[in-house]
């Protein structure tokens, strides 16, 4: 099947400020969608006060130095409009989605919120109580505990992406370090700023380019990008948590990032591994024929440099045993033989099949372009995107699984009842005990 | 209005077939729904709605086990089912090149399914991993207790995953049973919304669906599933799990989803708990800071429904302050209605929702079964705005005396089994903190 797509028409500019600035007429709807991405993301964090990105991303929708919460909250939701926002690692976006009949008190609202946020004491004390309970909420989900064992596992806490918002983090966070972080993070320089939907250019251009044009940072940082970490020894975590039936499991190792040359041929191959679903060998072995789990799959977590291949799933305590050792049999052939050409061609079909999903409704068309400009990705990259995935040959991709998955830097990480699940871990190597309660 | 341009056709085995013609992205979205959920099932087989719409992957005559997904995923398509208590839905998208071949694969499962015994037994512990995936969450367990009190006698009061005890017993020749019941053309809709050709999109369902045989429905156990109107087996839980934040959930019985007080009850639930500007967030959270978040839904369903609200506070508070102050804002609503503002609000929010509902094929789809499998008729949701506007605020005052009834109230607290000192200082430090401003 040929690929085909091209983005409607758009404008695009780099303003004096360093705004990038994409505006996208689409009348399909009555709706509208303005969104900023900045580049940065819980990876700059200070160290011990994990947390401060998030909160200065929740602070910006409390209100404006012109503009009290209530009447904010008010205004926004009598329009019928709604706020969204994202804090990655890397990048952080923030968004309006409105009637576009709302745009003439919206807009100027929203740009607001963004270059003028009241960054309010009290709202800012309200945040940190909602961060506190959501944080002691998050002590029930064991996929919660056992990702962040892992990646504390795999890069330490001296690497961001070891490091998580915590009780202590949320205490020593105050208002001034919000203030600092938005003076040297949230600003034009390297943004992207995109207007999709029901719009008209000239009379946005008319309207609001020049407060846009206005937004200066003087203190700006340039953005941070997490290194990539070598590792280069297993290691294994058993988490008590002594009130479940099933273990949660996360396995998993190091994996190059974006902008690594194998990034995709190693999306092809992880799709075939434990990506594609039903499709995908972990599924078809481990649910599909012994039924060992509701569900199971592996993903790779690509930031700009660094990575992390994951496989997650959960089983029942008593036969976690036997679950980890199909895993393993499946992880050690796919290191061992790679995938097949009738694989990669079923993968290059999912890919491409796809593609036209993530491009429905203006909101997946901002994102992706967002997406797009962040990593410098020409929009070749999705307009010819099957080209892209034809140049990818069967040695590309198994070549990079040899390079790149690796089972003697395998972690374990296994949340779930310790006396039921000990004795079966015990052929796998030597595990760390935690409690679920500890801190990490 | 892209959905005045919605057409449908029964064919003559009684299937209906509603299609929305959405150019722009080559992609389509096909869902089957029938019009059978857990409300179907009965002592013995509770979770058997649920074990076929699993067994539906599991290959038919002509398609081998988990061959409709394959084929679907490896085209770039996705494809999906659930079980509620009212119906069992088929969801599948794929590229517009591949309609036929979702058509075929959706038609021949309706009436070709295999059961193979060895694959029912494989499934069955997937079905048993997905239900203790559900209960080993402290808050989803304690919610199902309060659910089973809530709908006491009535087929609802079972979570459509089932008993655990019936799962490790449902048989094939059970199931098997239960598909020759259910699964007919007359009693399923589908739903097609993508770039698909309006004159020829009927003759390609007659290809494929045209041949099936409809049959004779049954009626669903009537006398357990008349409208629910609160029952008071008990009206108070409280329950100590392994969960570090006090929830306090109150529910009232609601109308089920054909009456015409559904409308009025979303009105007023947005009223009361969406978003930050709702009467619970401004008023329980931010002035008498006795809890650090609310919210609310109606679970609105065929034959009955639920009116809940939830708050999450710190283990400092009384619960009895919170249920105090969420029920001094559901009383002043029952006493004074809403305003002016506040209905123009929920107009604004509704247009709007529609707005960007309305970019996802996928997404037209799910409002379109629902609305015709579960309300009754799909123009319920089309037509769902200028329902909105005819509402005045004395009616809707009726609306909230006849179902916030205190008398049938049922309330569930959920306690800490371990006090968080950390949460508890945090909760007096802010209401302290709160007070100085």
């Amino acid at each position: 099947m040929a690929f085909s797509f091209k983005f409607p028409k758009f404008h695009e500019s780099v303003l004096d400020n360093g705004l990038r600035l994409i505006l996208l007429p689409d009348h399909e709807q009555e709706g509208l969608v303005a969104a900023l991405q900045f580049p940065f993301g819980r990876f700059c964090d200070e160290s011990g006060k994990e947390g401060v990105a998030e909160s200065v991303i929740a602070l910006l929708q409390k209100g404006t130095q012109q503009c009290h919460f209530d009447q904010f909250s008010s205004m926004l939701e009598f329009e019928g409009a709604s706020l969204f926002a994202e804090v990655g690692e890397e990048h952080t976006g923030i968004g309006i989605r409105m009637l576009s009949k709302s745009h003439k008190n919206l807009i100027p609202l929203f740009l607001e919120m963004v270059m003028m946020p009241a960054l309010d004491t009290k709202e800012f004390e309200r945040i940190k109580k909602e961060m506190v309970t959501s944080l002691h909420a998050e002590t029930a989900e064991p996929s919660i505990i056992a990702n962040r064992h892992f990646f504390v596992e795999l890069v330490g806490k001296s690497h961001p992406a070891g490091r998580f918002h915590s009780l202590d983090a949320i205490r020593k966070i105050t208002i001034d370090d919000i203030k600092k972080f938005y003076a040297e993070h949230i600003g034009p320089k390297n943004a992207i700023m995109v207007v999709a939907g029901d719009f008209d250019v000239s009379e946005f251009n008319d309207m609001y380019l020049k407060s846009i044009q206005q937004w200066n940072a003087d203190k700006q940082t340039e953005p941070c990008f997490a290194p990539l970490v070598e590792t280069s020894k297993k290691a294994f975590r058993l988490i008590d948590k002594d009130d479940t039936t099933q273990t949660t499991l996360v396995m998993g190792h190091c994996m190059p990032g974006e902008l690594s040359p194998d990034r995709r041929p190693l999306a092809l191959a992880n799709y075939i591994f434990g990506a594609g679903n039903f499709s995908s060998r972990l599924m078809t072995s481990i649910r599909s024929k012994v039924g060992h789990t509701y569900g199971i799959s592996s993903q790779i977590a690509a930031e700009r440099i660094f990575g992390a291949f994951t496989i997650s799933t959960s089983t029942q305590n008593n036969q976690l045993g036997a679950m980890i050792d199909a895993i393993l049999e499946q992880y050690n052939e796919l290191c061992l033989n790679g995938i097949t050409a009738a694989e990669l061609d079923r993968a290059k079909k999912f890919a491409t099949g796809n593609m036209a999903f993530q491009l429905e409704g203006i909101g997946s068309i901002a994102e992706k372009l967002m997406w797009l400009r962040f990593y410098d990705y020409p929009d070749s990259y999705i307009e010819q995107f099957d080209t892209l995935l034809n140049s990818i040959t069967l040695d590309n991709v198994n070549d990079a699984i040899r390079r790149h998955f690796l089972a003697e830097k395998m972690i374990i990480i296994a949340v779930g009842k310790k006396v039921e699940i000990a004795e079966q871990l015990k052929k796998f190597g030597i595990f760390t005990g935690y409690h679920y309660r500890d801190k990490i | 209005m892209l959905l005045h341009n919605i057409i449908e056709k029964t064919l003559s085995n009684g299937l209906k077939v509603i299609c929305l013609n959405k150019p722009g992205v080559p992609i389509v979205s096909l869902q089957l729904w029938y019009k059978i959920g857990s409300v179907g099932e009965c002592d013995g087989i509770r979770g058997i709605s649920h074990v076929l719409e699993h067994m539906m992957f599991r290959g038919s005559g002509n398609v081998g086990s988990e061959e409709h997904a394959r084929r679907i995923n490896e085209v770039g398509g996705h494809c999906n089912a659930f079980t509620s208590e009212d119906v069992t839905v088929y969801t599948n998208s794929v590229p517009k090149e591949y309609f036929d071949m979702v058509l075929e694969l959706e038609a021949d499962r309706m009436d070709g399914l295999q059961l193979d015994s060895s694959l029912f037994e494989t499934e069955r512990k997937v079905i048993i991993e997905e239900y203790h995936t559900y209960m080993n969450n402290p808050v989803t367990k304690a919610f199902f207790e309060f659910r089973h009190e809530f709908f006491a006698n009535h087929p609802y009061s079972i979570s459509p995953l089932g008993l655990i005890e019936n799962l490790q017993t449902i048989t094939t020749e059970q199931c098997r049973e239960y598909y020759s019941r259910w699964y007919l053309p007359n009693n399923a809709v589908l739903v097609i919304v993508g770039d698909i050709d309006e004159t020829n999109v009927f003759d390609r369902v007659e290809k494929y669906f045209g041949i099936k045989k409809s049959g004779v429905l049954q009626e669903l156990h009537a006398d357990s599933i008349l409208e629910h109107h609160g029952q008071v087996n008990i009206h108070r839980m409280k329950r100590k799990i392994e969960f570090d934040v006090p929830l306090l959930v109150t529910g009232y019985p609601a109308p089920a989803s054909n009456n015409k007080d559904a409308v009025a009850m979303e009105i007023l639930q947005l009223v009361l708990s969406g978003g930050e500007s709702s009467r619970l967030h401004k008023e329980v959270v931010r002035k008498e800071s006795v809890a650090v978040m609310t919210g609310g839904t109606n679970n609105i369903l065929k034959y009955a429904g639920m009116s809940m609200f939830l708050a999450a506070f710190t283990p400092d508070m009384s619960v009895a302050k919170v249920e105090r102050s969420i029920n001094r804002q559901i009383d002043l609503i029952r006493k004074e209605g809403i305003t002016e503002t506040e209905m123009e609000k929920v107009r604004n929010a509704t247009l709007s929702s529609r707005t960007f509902e309305l970019y996802s094929a996928e997404n037209i789809c799910n409002r379109i079964g629902h609305s015709e499998c579960v309300e009754g008729d799909y123009r319920q949701w089309v037509e769902r705005f200028d329902t909105l506007k005819k509402l005045d605020i004395n009616g809707l005052i009726q609306v909230a005396n006849k179902y916030w009834d205190d008398s049938k109230c049922h309330v569930l607290h959920l306690v800490p089994r371990k006090t968080n000192v950390m949460l508890y200082v945090a909760g007096i430090v802010n209401r302290l903190f709160a007070k100085r401003k």
